[in-house]
């Protein structure tokens, strides 16, 4: 059962930190709040099935919904400051959003808050269920990156990512788009935050804390900003580190930190991203294949012409 | 208003705090020619593209596309219309492919409502549209590259194919040839040339008269934000009020 529950850890941790790539990867607007969110979304979550009685599926589209409305606004903000101001005002949010949490006693204030594990087929859901249902959502949103990636809204977010003003000159909405991305990358933290919640039976504040809103943003600077396979990876590695070396846990931060300093240093795409020399390697290895096979196809070829 | 018109400046000003950067400038331009707008540094010819391309308010004056005003509008509502620009310093979007640089200029009416942005971008046709604009600008061969590992000339003819993927019906070139070597700089004199020769309307900024005598067929030209001349490059020589613009200063008279 232990691997169950370290496989639903860095699930979520995959899950958070492909709707974070969405704002910093895709449209690249920085975010060291995202865990802001996460916790926006487990605690809607918590009260409504905790305290309102109503089902935990309902709770999955409605912290979604909560996360989303409340990143639209921060999206707003986005386009009054500069880059690096929007850095400090996320962690300003986070700060300001476990402090909510801690202080509100109708929030559990400091105690945290207790919710009961939900209800499959008239039978409680273990563990094996939330692994399968965790599985399932990050397929659905490795698709949905893809699709993005693909569409428009893909090119619009690199657009602004790259170069606003020249994004605007070729007919892209920049404030437009910036919104979308952080409503689509905050709802997505808040429906992961519902999971979490109905998973752990348990929430405190300090869940949501700044620290783990770098932790997230550690998995895709180191991974690969901008693919998905980077985020995933960076989420894996950084997510069985401290299972693997239990006595680190402690420190953690001190490890994540060292990691994002020598990333910076030696390998600013990450190890997977779209110029790291990892993912180059295997592109050319991939394109030497290729070739090969091509030959071998082309030798077929002439030999059946003659 | 002449009938072939397709931008009207009307008394347009820019202001930036007391310093007047566009004071009170009015021109056309008319379909199919090149316009040039010359003018020393500091003139105020990249301010006068920024407030076409809704970059920044006018102070005051209107800017009519046809006959629909542009001003107060945002640059990415003026692009949609068809006023498409490069920049005097190039804004590639430097970690996507020099195809995709092109492609995301086809977006259009792709960029709003759910179901176009979410619809495919890469398209065989938009591919083959893009390639055939990288094919014209001579930088077909880079289709695969990172913008941002172009050579400065190769940006700027990323950027005008960028630009032309839009279908503008005005196409704003800032400095295209500022910083080219001599042989870059008579290929982009080239690249111009079969512009206007499939009928691009073009306004040009070019701050070297040489390169501007040559290839536009009417010249305004600024100083101090203010228009001190317009008319066809022979008349613009002998002006002596340009003579004097230019002679107050060091350099540029070729
Ligand atoms: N955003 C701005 N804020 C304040 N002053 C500006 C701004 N942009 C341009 N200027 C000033 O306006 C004048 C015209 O500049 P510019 O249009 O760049 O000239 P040109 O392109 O003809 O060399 C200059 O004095 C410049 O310093
Ligand atoms: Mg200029």
């Amino acid at each position: 059962m232990y691997e169950v529950v370290v496989g639903i850890n860095i699930g979520i941790f995959i899950l958070l930190a492909l709707s974070l790539n969405i704002i910093t990867g895709y449209a690249g607007q920085p975010s060291l709040g995202h865990a802001a969110f996460f916790g926006i979304g487990a605690y809607t979550a918590a009260i409504m099935t905790a305290k309102l009685g109503y089902n935990f599926w309902l709770t999955l589209p409605c912290s979604a919904v909560t996360a989303g409305l409340i990143g639209a606004l921060l999206g707003l903000v986005s386009l009054r400051v500069r880059n690096d101001f929007l850095a400090i005002t996320t962690i300003g949010i986070n700060f300001v959003t476990v402090a909510i949490f801690q202080y509100t006693p109708y929030f559990g204030a400091s105690f945290g808050l207790g919710v009961e594990r939900p209800q499959l087929f008239g039978q409680e859901m273990g563990n094996m269920h939330f692994l399968v249902l965790i599985v399932a959502l990050i397929v659905l949103l490795c698709l949905f990156c893809r699709r993005i990636e693909k569409s428009w809204l893909g090119l619009a977010l690199g657009g602004i990512r790259n170069n606003e003003e020249a994004a605007a000159s070729i007919g892209i909405n920049v404030n437009m788009f910036k919104i979308i991305a952080f409503t689509i990358g905050t709802a997505l933290a808040g429906l992961t935050g519902a999971i979490y919640a109905h998973h752990m039976t348990f929430i405190y504040s300090s869940d949501f804390a700044f620290v783990t809103s770098i932790s997230i943003l550690s998995m895709i600077v180191i991974g690969g900003m901008g693919t998905i396979r980077g985020t995933v990876t960076g989420a894996i590695i950084l997510g069985i580190i401290p299972e693997l070396f239990r006595f680190m846990s402690d420190y953690r931060m001190l490890l994540y930190g060292g990691l994002l300093v020598l990333m910076m240093r030696f390998q600013p795409e990450g190890l997977l991203g779209d110029n790291s020399f990892l993912w180059r390697q295997f592109k050319g290895l991939y394109s030497r294949y290729r070739l090969r096979q091509g030959l071998e196809s082309g030798k077929g070829g002439a030999a059946s012409d003659g | 208003m002449t009938a072939n018109s397709i931008l009207s400046v009307r008394n347009l000003q820019k202001h930036f705090g007391g310093l007047k950067a566009i004071d009170t400038v009015s021109f056309e331009v008319n379909k199919g020619e090149t316009l040039g707008v010359i003018g020393p540094n500091g003139a105020g010819k990249t301010t006068l593209f920024n407030t076409i391309c809704g970059v920044y308010e006018p102070t005051a004056g209107e800017v009519l596309l046809g006959t629909q005003a542009i001003h107060g509008l945002k640059p990415h509502q003026i692009a949609r219309l068809g006023v498409a620009r490069t920049f005097q310093i190039s804004h590639p979007f430097r970690d996507m492919t020099v195809l995709d640089n092109v492609i995301m200029a086809m977006g259009g009416s792709h960029y709003t409502g759910l179901k176009g942005i979410f619809s495919i971008s890469r398209t065989h046709d938009n591919i083959s549209k893009a390639e055939a604009l990288l094919a014209k600008l001579h930088i077909l061969a880079q289709r695969d590259k990172r913008a941002g590992d172009l050579s400065l000339g190769y940006m700027r003819r990323l950027e005008i194919a960028r630009a032309l993927a839009l279908e503008p019906k005005l196409l704003l070139l800032d400095e295209p040839c500022a910083g080219l070597s001599h042989d870059a700089t008579q290929e982009f004199i080239d690249i111009i040339s079969q512009l206007k020769a499939t009928g691009t309307t073009i306004m040009l900024v070019e701050h070297n008269m040489a390169i501007a005598m040559t290839v536009c067929d009417r010249l305004v030209v600024l100083n101090y934000g203010v228009k001190i001349a317009e008319g066809p490059p022979a008349a613009i020589k002998n002006n002596t009020l340009v003579i004097e613009a230019y002679l107050g200063r060091d350099d540029d008279i070729a």
